[in-house]
């Protein structure tokens, strides 16, 4: 297995000895080529608490119109701050992990071996924004994109229910309109809510917390249902049907029939504070 | 009155005595008889034995003894010249700065020093970075197809410990490449470490969480994986024709 020293060699094996230095070699030239891929998010596995990692936002392919370096600061800045904000919220129970140098580039990046392990770390969410050239570059700024993982929800049913309705990895395209921009519509989006309640709702299921569940659940459906929700239509009908579901589940796992829930009972649990 | 003895021909005495004379001769003359082999007894029998084996035994014995000794001290050259191979290998996986697929090209590329492979790469299970537990992953796949014995008995090692050296996670990598190498020798270790899992109660998860490594506690939803991971393993390893039971 070991490459030969000079002692050792022996002209006979010369054709065994030559295949590792091959393989190494066309491995280390696959590596070249995408070096730019998916990398590490420091301080994730160094605590336990449940996070939400918050990657890079990364500017557009190069075009006339790409955004200035303070428009990717600025997108930065407000999605740290509205992490920031969800975390203050739950009082401690979530951080935000900042992983910087990490851009995913689509949903491919989180296959089943890279969801479980984010998953096994306790992270709900992954988010991460970019730029696109505007459609009418002459009138309008460049559009923002913010990409999110709910990582519970892709881990256990994209890959371990296979379904194909809840993929777990959501596109908001914020298309400035008229003289607005990209980040007004994205200071006032409450997706991010939406979707850390959701992914909670499911962690706290899974972890036999029926009670602290169902108010994540009223969490994420009052989120889901604002009017601002910039969640496509048709995946936002299924994840308010999703949650439907979890609360079905969440209730049946606490010996109570989802039916017999009276709309005051379910307010009562929905206002009371997520502790 | 007795009478005289009649006189003696000494003619014939002499002929008498020559005859007496011959016939001794001729006793002197003929050959001895040899005298009857004494037969040996079994000692001495067991000392040529000895004498002859023991020569041929030494030479067997040392010829053993050193090609043991000599294999050992290959082998011990072997690791450490491995062990410098594989040093940048791991600190490339092990770097946070690897990205993903860098890190499964390292993996992949450790697996190529087979069985001295197998132990650093169940340690980056346990390592501090996502992509270095993913591609470790990979590796083990690797190595566990070519060097499966070596590879299924420190996998068995590994979910046998609690003394606190791993966590969950590494555990639960383990408990699922045990299945899918087809580590037939894991079926009691997979069988008692369903039983240490508990019922799933609160209290049991706590009990279980003494086993394990303290960084990242495990939790219903870790127990809950973990079981399900040991009944997948199980399934398969029973589900092995009984030739390739065998063979492994």
């Amino acid at each position: 297995m070991f490459l030969p020293t000079r002692k050792s060699s022996n002209p006979k094996r010369c054709g065994n000895w030559f295949v590792l230095p091959v393989i190494l070699g066309c491995l280390s030239a696959l590596t070249a080529q995408r070096a730019f891929g998916i990398n590490d998010c420091r301080g994730i596995t160094n605590v336990s608490d449940y996070k939400i990692a918050v990657d890079d936002v990364t500017p557009p392919p190069a075009t006339g119109t790409a955004p200035a370096s303070t428009d990717i600061q600025r997108l930065t800045a407000e999605l740290q701050t509205q992490i920031e904000g969800i975390a203050v919220e739950e009082g401690g129970a979530i951080i935000a992990v900042p992983c910087s140098g990490r851009r995913p580039t689509s949903e491919l990046d989180f296959s089943r071996l890279v969801v479980e392990t984010l998953n096994d770390n306790n992270v709900v969410l992954e988010i991460w924004g970019s730029f696109e050239p505007s459609a009418i570059p002459a009138t309008s700024g460049p559009n923002a994109r913010l990409q999110f993982v709910l990582v519970p929800v892709r881990y256990y049913e994209h890959f371990l229910n296979n379904s194909q309705a809840m993929s777990g990895v959501y596109l908001i395209l914020y298309t400035p309109v008229g003289t607005g921009t990209a980040l007004a519509l994205f200071e006032k989006s409450t997706e991010l809510r939406a979707s850390v309640a959701l992914s909670m709702a499911l962690k706290k299921i899974k972890e036999g917390h029926n009670e602290l569940a169902l108010k994540y659940l009223c969490k994420a459906e009052s989120s889901l249902k604002q009017q601002n929700s910039r969640i496509p239509k048709p995946k936002r009908d299924a994840l308010l049907l999703y949650t439907r579901d979890l609360e079905v589940l969440a209730l049946t796992n606490n010996n109570k029939t989802a039916s017999l829930l009276t709309e005051e009972a379910k307010a009562n649990i929905c206002s009371a504070p997520v502790r | 009155m007795d009478a005289p003895p009649p006189p003696v021909d000494p003619i014939a005495r002499l002929g008498e005595s020559l005859r007496c004379l011959e016939s001794r001769i001729e006793r002197l003359e003929r050959p001895t008889p040899l005298p009857e082999p004494k037969k040996k007894d079994i000692w001495e029998k067991v000392q040529i034995l000895g004498s002859v084996l023991t020569p041929i035994v030494a030479g067997i014995l040392g010829y053993f003894l050193i090609t043991t000794v000599n294999l050992s001290l290959q082998k011990q050259q072997l690791q450490l010249s491995g062990a410098k191979e594989m040093q940048g290998l791991l600190a490339d996986l092990g770097n946070p700065d690897t990205s993903l697929e860098k890190a499964e090209a390292s993996a992949i590329a450790l697996a190529a020093y087979g069985r001295f492979a197998v132990v650093p790469l169940i340690n980056e299970l346990e390592a501090k970075t996502l992509n270095s537990q993913v591609a470790a992953q990979m590796g083990l796949h690797a190595i566990g197809v070519q060097d499966h014995d070596e590879t299924c008995k420190q996998l068995i090692k590994t979910i046998d410990n609690r003394t606190k050296l791993y966590s969950w996670i590494t555990h639960r990598y383990s408990l699922r490449l045990l299945g899918e190498l087809g580590c037939q020798q894991a079926i009691p270790s997979l069988e008692a470490y369903k039983t240490s899992l508990g019922s799933g109660t609160a209290d049991s998860v706590k009990a279980y969480a003494k086993f394990v490594s303290d960084g990242n506690p495990p939790t219903l939803e870790s127990v809950n994986n973990l079981k399900t991971e040991i009944d997948r393993s199980l399934e398969i390893l029973r589900a092995q024709p009984p030739d390739q039971r065998a063979s492994n």
